[in-house]
Formats: C-alpha cells, sequence, structure tokens
C-alpha cells in the first residue's frame, strides 16, 4: 500500500471514529489531506438521509424555543450582577466619612473649671486657669475642624457616588448603542452578500429572465391587474431571484405563495406578504428539477400543499440574456 | 435594498447565512433551521437510541448547543447539515453509552416506523427529500458487510476492534469492509458531497 492510500485510509478511520473532530495526524497534515478528511466528514454527514425522516412533536420544538427564551433572558440578566468594585479614588474618599465619628470628648474637666466661682479662684490661681484654658480651645476648634471637614468630605462622596451612577448608566446607554450598531453591521453585511449574490447572478452568463404578469382568464378582469416581476434564473438552474411589486397588502389570515410547477406537480417555494408600495425581493439556491412554471397565488392556508386560491402571477417566456 | 418579507427571507436562506443569524441569536434562524433538519436528525436519534423520546430529548440538546455555539462553527470543516448530523451523532452515542445498552440497538438496520413524514414546505425540504433518495439509493447498493460495518461504526459508535469482536471478525476484515464502504460512498455521492463544500 503506498503512502497516499494509507493516508487516506487512516483518515477515514479517524473521522469515523472521532467525526468532525477527527484528531490532527494525517488528517491535517496539508491542504489535500485535509481536503480528504473534509470529503469523508461530509460522507458521514449523508449517511442519515438513509433513514425515513421522523417528524418531532410539535412539543419539542416549542419546548426548545421556550428554553431559548429563557436562556436569552438569563444572558440579558448582565445588569442584575454585582456592582462593579467601587475605584479607587471613590474608595479613598469614602474613608474619611470613618472621621466623621465622634470627635475626641472634651474632658469634662474643663466645663467643671468653667463653673468656678470666682471667688475660689483668686490670685495665683487665676493664672494656671486661664493656661488650662487654650488647650481647650484648641481642642474645641480641631472638634470644629473635624467635624466641617467630615461635613465637606461626606459631600464630597456623595458627588462622587452620583458621577458614578451617572457614569455606570452612559456605560450601559453605550454599551448597548454600541450592541445595535454592531447588529446593524452585520445586517449590513448580510445584506451586502445576499445583494453580491444577486447581482452576480442577474449578470451571470446565460441568465433566463420571465416576466411574471398577472393572470386572466377569459371575460374576468386580473385580480391584481397591477401587480408585476421579473424572475432570473442562473444558467445552472438552481440560483433565482426574483422581484415582485404592485402586490395589495394580504388579508388576515392569507398569505400569497411561490410554486414551481414541473411535470410532477407544483412545489411550494415558500410564502410571503406584501407591504403597501414595497417591493419584495425572493431568491434561493435551489430549484426544483424540470420546473416548467412559476406561479404565485393567494391562499387561505399558508401551509397550503397545492395551489388552490386565485393566481395572481404566472411567469411568461423564458428569454435566455447573454 | 428592501426587506425580504421575514417567512420567506429565511425559508430561502442557506444553511450558513441562517446560522450567522443564529449566532446573532435570531431565534427565527434556529426555527427554520429546525424545521429543515429536525426530521433527519430525529430519525438518527432515534436509530441511535432506540426510542424516539430519548431522540426528541437529544434534539432539543442539539439545537440548544447550536444556539449556543453557532459562533464556533467552521465551514472549513463541514458543511451546516455535516455538523448538526455530527453534533446528534455524538449525543446520541453520549447517552447510549451512558445507557449501557449498545447491543440493543445497532444490530440491524431495520427502520421502525418507516415514514412518518409531514416535512415542512420550502424549496429547501424538497432539495433535502432529493438527497435523501439518492442517499437511500447508493446505501442500499451496498454489500450487506459492508453495510453492517458501517452501521455498527456509524450508528453503534464502535470502534474497529470492538466491531471485529462483536462481529467475530479479524480486525483486518473489519477494516477493510469499512474502508471500501466509505469508498464506494464517497464516490457514489460525488454530486451531493460537491453541493455540501
Amino acid at each position: 500500500m503506498n503512502d497516499e492510500a494509507q493516508a487516506e485510509d487512516l483518515t477515514i478511520l479517524a473521522v469515523l471514529e472521532n467525526g468532525i473532530d477527527a484528531p490532527g495526524g494525517p488528517a491535517r497534515s496539508d491542504e489535500t489531506a485535509e481536503m480528504m478528511a473534509r470529503l469523508y466528514t461530509e460522507v458521514l454527514g449523508l449517511v442519515p438521509y438513509e433513514l425515513a425522516p421522523v417528524v418531532p412533536a410539535a412539543s419539542v420544538k416549542a419546548g426548545l424555543m421556550a428554553r431559548l427564551t429563557s436562556e436569552t433572558a438569563s444572558d440579558s440578566g448582565d445588569e442584575t450582577r454585582p456592582a462593579p468594585v467601587i475605584p479607587v479614588s471613590a474608595a479613598a474618599a469614602a474613608e474619611p466619612v470613618r472621621a466623621s465619628a465622634p470627635a475626641p470628648a472634651v474632658p469634662l474637666r474643663a466645663s467643671q473649671e468653667m463653673r468656678i466661682p470666682p471667688r475660689m479662684a483668686a490670685g495665683a490661681a487665676s493664672r494656671p486657669s486661664r493656661q488650662r484654658r487654650w488647650p481647650l480651645a484648641l481642642a474645641a476648634m480641631l472638634a470644629f475642624a473635624m467635624l466641617g471637614l467630615s461635613l465637606w468630605l461626606y459631600s464630597q462622596v456623595g458627588a462622587q457616588n452620583a458621577t458614578i451612577a451617572s457614569l455606570r448608566h452612559e456605560l450601559s446607554r453605550e454599551r448597548s448603542r454600541s450592541e445595535g450598531a454592531i447588529a446593524k453591521v452585520r445586517q449590513l453585511e448580510n445584506d451586502g452578500l445576499d445583494l453580491r449574490e444577486k447581482f452576480s447572478l442577474v449578470t451571470s452568463p446565460a441568465v433566463l429572465v420571465s416576466t411574471m404578469r398577472p393572470v386572466t382568464r377569459p371575460g374576468q378582469p386580473a385580480a391584481q391587474p397591477d401587480a408585476r416581476g421579473v424572475l432570473f434564473v442562473a444558467a445552472d438552474h438552481q440560483h433565482w431571484y426574483m422581484t415582485l411589486r404592485g402586490l395589495q397588502p394580504v388579508p388576515a389570515g392569507q398569505a400569497y405563495k411561490l410554486w414551481f410547477v414541473a411535470d410532477t406537480g407544483a412545489v411550494s417555494a415558500g410564502s410571503f406578504s406584501a407591504q403597501p408600495g414595497a417591493p419584495i425581493e425572493l431568491s434561493s439556491q435551489h430549484m426544483p428539477a424540470g420546473t416548467k412554471g412559476v406561479l404565485v397565488t393567494l391562499e387561505a392556508d399558508a401551509q397550503a400543499p397545492a395551489p388552490s386560491g386565485p393566481e395572481i402571477l404566472r411567469a411568461a417566456a423564458f428569454y435566455e440574456i447573454s | 435594498m428592501n426587506p425580504v418579507p421575514q417567512t420567506s427571507a429565511h425559508e430561502s436562506m442557506n444553511d450558513v447565512a441562517l446560522l450567522r443569524q443564529v449566532a446573532d441569536h435570531q431565534a427565527e434562524a434556529l426555527s427554520t433551521l429546525y424545521d429543515r433538519y429536525a426530521s433527519t436528525l430525529l430519525a438518527l436519534g432515534k436509530r441511535i437510541l432506540g426510542s424516539v423520546a430519548d431522540a426528541e430529548e437529544v434534539l432539543q440538546e442539539v439545537f440548544l448547543h447550536v444556539w449556543n455555539n453557532a459562533g464556533r462553527y467552521d465551514a472549513g470543516r463541514s458543511s451546516v447539515s455535516t455538523w448538526l448530523v455530527l453534533i446528534t451523532r455524538s449525543r446520541a452515542i453520549d447517552r447510549l453509552r451512558t445507557r449501557k445498552v449498545v447491543e440493543r440497538t445497532h444490530e440491524t438496520s431495520v427502520q421502525e416506523n418507516p415514514v412518518e413524514h409531514a416535512s415542512p414546505e420550502g424549496v429547501e425540504t424538497v432539495f433535502i427529500n432529493e438527497r435523501r433518495e439518492r442517499v437511500r439509493r447508493e446505501m442500499v447498493k451496498l454489500p450487506e458487510e459492508q453495510r453492517q460495518v458501517l452501521e455498527l461504526a456509524f450508528y453503534g459508535g464502535l470502534s474497529q476492534s470492538e466491531i471485529a469482536a462483536k462481529a467475530d471478525l479479524p480486525l483486518g476484515t473489519v477494516k477493510t469492509r469499512t474502508l471500501l464502504a466509505m469508498k464506494k460512498l464517497r464516490n457514489a455521492l460525488r454530486d451531493e458531497i460537491r453541493q455540501l463544500l
């Protein structure tokens, strides 16, 4: 067995045992080996299509969607997370608040001495008393100063807290605004990709074009005479793009349905609605084999398996634009 | 560009574009992806686990995993449909191993309750049905002994050595049969694979 065949065999066995997480080795050593691993991964991915499909109960999807909603709700609960640590400056500002605790008490003796009758404080005794008074005055001044400082710091802390709350609010607003902008950019990217695909389809060689015209019956006017459309089908007869105008808004409970008509019958390509004055664009990468006609009907049931409502638009002959 | 009506836009959207929207947590995109593949994945889960109820739980787990990990999908390694299939297979086999009833479920390829199929509408679904027909046609063409080892490996999650022990065959024979089956499928399903790349 040569090296290449041996590498292929090892790749197959690795893919089979490990699925998409097949380890490196031969499967990741170079581009050819990577492609080989990819090919056999896709073979595995096709195997279950041999099984008869089993439609899950509606409750499975309902349960799933409910779980998604609850997970999303819990994800968006970031706001309830613990508040961020207070910045150092705020903490430092908060520190002196503790200084507003009771100031050192003024010694009781001082006030008692203040009440000494003048006659008892005569002579030489009056001098020491005046000497003891100045530390008391200093202590009182300090107490007042500390009280003032505490009040000032307390007000500063309050102002800082208000600033922090305001910044937090602004941050959350900016965050939601940036998330909105990111979502918008992603949407634009998707639209851009979509537009590029459509442009390349419309301008591709050998594209087939057909106009969609209102369906009329002998003796009856068209249901929607102002409706028009253009259908582009790529040369591979798979990719298609359709633009429709002038369709009236759908009555409540009804839906427009697009059908591809082949020898085997009409195949639904999906349902859609219309807004007044807004053009409608539809596209897909797949068109059933043997499609010969395209039809838009107005159906009372969006799940209708075959066209049963009034025909609104029908594709005329196809023209090739080379 | 004017917006395409939501329902139609998602129905017509390809898998990668849908998954991109799932990564942005757009539930409708996940719903469309679910409608497109749930019946195939449930059939796979049921085939591995032998029980619809268990398979439905796995199906929910798989789509929750997709919801939370869509951003990690690597288009270079597999198509979206294959990614979904392999996640389902892996989850179901894990559950099977936990139950320790491997032997019960992968001995036969007989399909229970065939064709309970009321598929969601849409061109993508028609396309998937065509794929189903082609795969069935090619799987039936595989010789029985090759098909058997492939099923034991794929649906049973057995290693080559485990298959050899279970089928009482030399390991070399098991490997040869497995490799032949995979190579035949690769050639026979060339067109399908090309569409997935």
